[in-house]
């Protein structure tokens, strides 16, 4: 029971941490592909360009991974269980929404 | 190296996305006792056989792509900048929240096809098998558009 609702928990938080993340770039670490190193701390121009997706998906999971470990059990067997698509539905949507910048 | 480390991401894909094609054909709903057509066959297999491999694969492709990906920021990335194909970078943009957004999805996935399954999560556990079909789709397709568009775009 503890791992299903921490998997439903989990998997209803994670891709809107991830999006909040992106969106203010709430990264734990950068890595520079032109050193091959990771930086907690902004690098400067020369440094080459960070890829950031690695941090956020990391931040999202820590996030989310906490509070599905500390959410009672009770509590999401409250939840309606269609949460666990419907809510990484509408963020994709807003992702979706978000990302037509390129194309526009 | 880098060429090989692409070819075997790309048939992992290729696994991944026969997996969940097929497991999203056969959990839709069909109206029994009418003729069998291809597509029925095709979605005519145990769904709840594919959700251990689709997670493996998942895992194997995204971890294969997070070691290509820094390849593509130096290289691909800058390319597609200086030929102005402003989509094609978007393109890959939505690739990777849709791939970190299907990692997410893994657990509560997994668990709503573990054994037994129930009855009142039969919805949750087709549209959830849906959402990962579509993001594999997308990343398989974003990925060869992007491998492939020095001779798609002239």
């Amino acid at each position: 029971m503890r791992g299903r609702a921490a998997a439903t928990v989990f998997s209803l938080l994670f891709g809107a941490a991830y999006f909040v993340c992106f969106l203010f770039e709430i990264v734990p670490f950068r890595y520079y592909p032109t050193n091959a190193v990771f930086h907690i701390a902004e690098q400067p121009a020369a440094a080459g360009p960070p890829i950031l997706w690695f941090g956020w998906m990391v931040a999202a999971a820590a996030m989310s991974g906490v509070v599905a470990l500390v959410v009672p059990v009770r509590w999401v067997d409250r939840l309606w269980s269609g949460l666990s698509w419907t809510v990484p539905t509408a963020v994709m949507v807003a992702m979706l929404i978000y990302e037509r910048r390129w194309f526009f | 190296m880098i060429t090989v480390l692409l070819i075997v991401h790309g048939l992992l894909a290729v696994a991944l996305l026969g997996a969940t094609t097929h497991q999203a054909v056969s959990v839709r709903s069909r109206p029994p006792g009418l003729d069998r057509s291809f597509v029925d066959h095709f979605g005519g297999v145990t769904p709840s056989v594919f959700p251990g491999a689709i997670v493996v694969l998942f895992l194997l492709t995204i971890v294969g792509g997070g070691f290509l990906y820094p390849q593509y920021r130096l290289d691909v990335r800058p390319s597609l900048e200086e030929m102005q194909l402003g989509a094609a970078n978007g393109v890959f943009e939505i690739k990777e929240h849709l791939a970190a957004m299907g990692l997410g999805l893994l657990p509560a996935y997994w668990y709503c096809w573990k054994a037994p399954l129930s009855v009142e999560r039969a919805a949750t556990r087709r549209y959830l098998t849906w959402l990962l079909a579509f993001i594999v789709w997308w990343g398989f397709l974003a990925g060869h558009v992007l491998n492939n568009i020095k001779g798609l775009v002239p």
